[in-house]
């Protein structure tokens, strides 16, 4: 069985080996980088674009630059996340974190390297998983349903708020129930229901995700970095892009673990990479050994989410192939692609097509590759965006803005959410609030509320399937512990119970000895 | 100095000419060449059969029109938030919508969005049917012992469907006209969740559309109980027919739901007159879109135009005078002009 | 502007101004989605309500403003002092009028410029006006003289221009606004 996979894999991956389908692979990954750096360009938009555009190619030709695009898109987000602290997809909100303090430490080129390398090797993880494990994480992943799906938003909104103001999560959990709420604007999802937009006519459609995060992290990003009378000089000395051997292998437990929880995450139908590389920020600085250094320029963290969103990539197509359900918006697009192009990706695709697998196996290797060259070959130009003096680099950040805010639906009003967000998030920058937990709001907001009503309509208004099912359970618990744990009374009042404790067990065992 | 101003005026005389031409040209009634990127919009999320419909068909008008046609998802609410954005927009023929017949036809009596069939020209492909299906690990082995089951359970089955307007809303809905059952509609984002969540078994039994259940059925995820049509429906790779409700409802009455695309109807006339000439020249008999159609097991059936509505107009009646009877309007149809089946 | 509060007791005159605002706004919320309509008419499911989310949400939203409400309090938030001199401070103040002057030029092109003019022309004027501003205004530059600057920013404000526009309008394939 293992060696026919593999026989198989390496006669799919040589018949891509031809000179015009590695050409292909590298201009879609090229592509699909600046795609991902461009503010306001995302992966779904990418690969729905190139969808089209592809469409009299051969279907393998076909996938494969989508496949390309897909992974460039994730990948090429980071790098404007790590430059300019405005990630350029969604999904990489969680890099800036501690990217950007990186750059601004003078370690930019590092920061891309590391990132690369992290983003390489989730890749890679996930590629295995999804030669190997097709059918069985297909399988786990549908046990996500609605009820699961609410706390998944819950905690994503949590764990976010949690990371990104550390010192007052409370702050960071404002933000993230605040974009929750912005996500219910405009016309619900279940019954076409138009909520709070005041007769206000484009607000009907609700308040766009992409226009909204460029505002809240572009625009806001510019206001600060032109407030200041005194530039900080960034230092920018590379002495070396390409990580040593000996630094990866220092992060081996992060990379490992990053690189299968993002490829489950990325499973998991409708979640896709946002979620994925903020869970494994999580995870990395709850087993760090410097958890004191995640925001201010750790390596680590850095490495879990670059790790985690690419791993999520492959991860996301593992239900396509194994149930035709997508993972994330961008494989609910490759998904569509396949099936204009004849391939009908479901349950039966080992059975009738076994090659199929293998070759989109092969698809994410040659993408994967291309994505490790190409992101490491002109780090050395690109860092020097950080030498550009603000007043001429930022004008072209905010036309940048504008038209990627636009560009989504052509729509003028989209610039307005723009700018107002743009504002909201600098005000909410000054007062310490994050701005990250509110976008990730946004994504979650009707995950949050078309899955909490439909839960309650499948229990009759039980409220137990919440707490009793048995992954709902885990998920309740990692919320709840997430909470408490961050509040001042918790951590009293577990000084408090310890103290009780010991002061019962001292006074029974006087009271025996007694 | 005279020189520059005799060649400035030259070329300013060129050049209103060449606008003037190629205003003239933009007037012809039949030739209409668009002068920038087409947007489609789909107004479910992609990869359902709305969007498994517009793409190839986006990418043969492309062709013909020699500009891209750019397909847009836009989500939500029975598809209406789309569908406005498409009103919204301007109507130089740049802009299209695109969907099932019978949503735009309802989307006035279901107070969804102001719109009539008849502000819109129609460019149909495809037509489909419904399935009802349950989890392979359900009991039930036909269509009477599922019916014995909402009658003795009222209430307790969940019925998975893509929500208010959706194809397997009505379903559910037309059979209860005929049989009343009583039953919990569970909504989804689009008709492919619905199925998804059958899979999985968060709900039992969905009545979506084949092209969305067809590929869970071959694996044998799903077992389909009976097909929406007085015809069975034999499925590419399926070894037994589906029977059709009127095995068990031999009254049944229903209509197939037609997709493609929809034009605005004041856009100028010669786009209409265009794309009636892409249907008729190239989208008849064109054997890719016939061979996707099969496999999605629908069935392809490109009409546009009076044709078209005529081929629609049954099963907006009968979704229309349907959500009526169940209050699912805030109008009659009558007032909508949409007379009783 | 978040120089002149003590760093280390966080922001208690702000928190208590922006947890009564909080406040206000889970109230409303609150209220909104309570008086929105259950759709009966329609005959849905009551726990399928659209105000069932908002409201949970503005619940939760009450409760965190509260409790950052309480917390500023405790740490003696609520004296709120305002005095016409520390406003014209706070007015003429470098970092507020950078702030006023990027958003100042930043709203004038996004909500006056584009749309309205040619886009590619718009986008040359905003880098053009940006640069100047900033590079002439406020950080008048040692070394170079007032031409070169204004050489390169027109040069910059050109290629900008005409590479955004020509990038979108033909390789993303966006209709230009």
């Amino acid at each position: 069985m293992l060696t026919q996979g593999i026989q198989l894999f390496v006669q799919e991956l040589s018949a891509f080996l031809t000179l015009r389908t590695l050409f292909d692979v590298l201009w879609a990954t090229q592509l699909g980088m600046i795609v991902g750096m461009l503010p306001g360009l995302t992966a779904t938009m990418g690969v729905a674009l190139m969808t089209t555009l592809t469409f009299h190619l051969p279907a393998t030709n076909a996938v494969l630059i989508l496949m390309c695009m897909y992974i460039g898109a994730i990948y090429g987000g980071g790098r404007t996340a790590i430059l300019l602290n405005i990630p350029g997809t969604p999904a990489n909100a969680a890099t800036a974190v501690d990217g950007h303090p990186l750059a601004r430490a003078g370690r930019a080129g590092e920061a891309i390297g590391i990132g690369t390398t992290g983003s390489f090797i989730g890749s890679v993880i996930g590629m295995l998983l999804l030669a190997t494990f097709t059918p069985i994480i297909g399988r786990f992943a549908l046990r996500f349903q609605s009820f699961e799906f609410f706390w998944l938003a819950i905690f994503g909104v949590v764990i976010s708020g949690n990371l990104t103001a550390p010192k007052d999560p409370l702050k960071g959990w404002i933000s993230g129930f605040l974009g929750l709420f912005v996500a219910m604007i405009g016309m619900e999802a279940i019954h076409a229901h138009v909520r709070f937009s005041f007769g206000h006519r484009p607000l009907s459609g609700g308040i766009d995700l992409i226009p909204a995060m460029v505002g809240a992290f572009g625009f806001s990003e510019i206001i600060s970095m032109m407030k200041h009378t005194r530039v900080e000089v960034i230092q920018t000395k590379i002495e070396r892009v390409i990580p040593r051997l000996k630094t990866i292998w220092g992060y081996k437990r992060t990379i490992t673990r990053s690189g299968i929880v993002g490829t489950f995450i990325g499973a998991i139908p409708g979640v896709g990479e946002d979620i994925a590389a903020w869970v494994n920020y999580d995870l990395a600085m709850r087993s760090s050994k410097k958890p004191e250094e995640f925001g201010k320029g750790s390596l680590e963290g850095l490495i879990a989410s670059e790790t985690g969103n690419n791993a999520a990539v492959a991860g996301a197509m593992i239900p396509v192939l194994s149930l035709a359900i997508p993972g994330s918006a961008p494989a609910a697009v490759l998904l569509a692609a396949m099936f204009i192009h004849g391939v009908r990706p479901g349950p039966l695709i080992m059975v009738e097509n076994p090659a199929f697998v293998s070759s989109v196996v092969a698809m994410v290797m040659l993408g994967t590759v291309a994505m490790f060259v190409l992101g490491l070959s002109a780090v050395k130009q690109i860092v020097k965006v950080l030498l550009v003096p603000r007043s001429k680099l930022m004008p072209i950040v905010f036309t940048l803005c504008v038209i990627g805010a636009f560009a989504i639906n052509s729509r003028t009003f989209d610039i307005g959410v723009m700018v107002a967000f743009g504002l909201l998030g600098f005000a909410m920058r000054e007062m310490d609030y994050p701005v990250a937990p509110m976008v990730l709001g946004i994504i979650l907001g009707e995950i949050l509320d078309t899955n909490l009503r439909r839960a309650l309509v499948i229990s009759r208004g039980d409220l137990t399937p919440f707490l009793t099912r048995p992954i709902s359970f885990a998920l309740f618990v990692i919320v709840l512990l997430s909470l408490v744990s961050r509040t001042s009374w918790f951590i009293r009042g577990r000084k408090a119970l310890t103290g009780a404790i010991i002061g019962a067990v001292r006074a029974m065992v006087g009271r025996v000895r007694g | 100095m005279k020189k520059l101003i005799v060649m400035i005026a030259v070329l300013a005389v060129v050049a209103v000419a060449m606008v003037f031409a190629r205003g003239v040209r933009e007037e012809d009634p039949d030739v209409w060449e668009p002068t920038r990127p087409i947007t489609v919009v789909v107004p479910w999320g992609a990869g359902g059969s709305t969007d498994q419909t517009v793409r190839p068909l986006a990418a043969v008008l492309e062709e013909e029109l020699g500009q891209s046609v750019v397909v847009v998802n836009t989500p939500g609410a029975t598809g209406s938030v789309g569908t406005a954005e498409v009103l919204n927009a301007r109507r130089d023929g740049h802009t299209w919508a695109s969907g099932a017949v019978k949503d735009l036809g309802t989307y006035r009596v279901r107070d969804l969005l102001e719109t009539d069939l008849d502000d819109w020209v129609l460019f149909l492909s495809l037509a489909q049917v419904n399935v009802v299906s349950v989890n392979k690990d359900e009991p039930y082995q036909d269509f009477a012992e599922l019916a014995q089951a909402f009658l003795d359970r009222p209430g307790e089955i969940d019925v998975g469907t893509a929500g208010v307007g959706s194809a397997g809303h009505t379903a559910i809905q037309l059979i209860n006209r005929y049989r009343p059952i009583e039953y919990t509609e569970v909504t989804y984002g689009g008709g492919a969740p619905a199925v998804t969540a059958t899979v999985a078994g968060e709900v039992p039994v969905t009545t979506q559309l084949a092209s969305e259940q067809v590929d869970m059925i071959r694996a044998g995820e799903l077992r389909p109980l009976a097909v929406l049509s007085d015809e069975p429906l034999k499925l590419e790779g399926v070894d037994e027919e589906i029977p059709p409700i009127t095995n068990w409802i031999p009254e049944f009455e229903a209509a197939p739901i037609y997709f493609g695309i929809f034009v605005p109807a004041d856009v100028p006339q010669n786009v209409i007159n265009t794309l009636g000439r892409i249907w008729d020249e190239t989208i008849v008999g064109n054997e890719r879109l016939e061979q996707l159609a099969v496999e999605s097991a629908a069935v392809f059936a490109p009409k546009w135009g009076d044709e078209a509505h005529a081929a629609a107009f049954p099963m907006v009646q009968l979704d229309a005078w349907l959500a009526h009877e169940m209050g699912d309007t805030v109008m009659s149809p009558d007032e909508a002009g949409i007379p009783r089946p | 502007m978040g120089d002149e509060v003590n760093q280390d007791n966080g922001m208690p005159r702000a928190d208590f101004v922006t947890g009564l605002v909080l406040l206000g706004f889970s109230a409303a919320v609150l209220y909104f989605s309570i008086t929105m309509p259950r759709l009966e008419h329609r005959g849905i499911n009551p726990l399928s309500a659209p105000g069932v989310v908002p409201g949970l949400l503005g619940v939760i939203i009450g409760v965190c403003s509260l409790a950052l409400l309480i917390r500023a309090v405790a740490r003696g938030g609520y004296r709120l002092t305002l005095s016409g001199r520390s406003l014209t401070a706070f007015a003429s103040s470098p970092v507020v009028r950078r702030i006023i002057a990027t958003v100042g030029i930043c709203l004038v092109y996004a909500w006056g410029l584009v749309g309205r003019v040619h886009y590619t022309l718009g986008t040359f004027v905003f880098v053009l006006v940006f640069v100047l501003f900033f590079d002439l205004v406020f950080d008048q530059e040692e070394q170079r003289t007032i031409g070169r600057t204004v050489w390169t920013a027109t040069l910059e404000a050109a290629l900008v221009a005409g590479i955004v526009s020509a990038v979108f309008q033909y390789l993303f394939l966006v209709a230009l606004p």
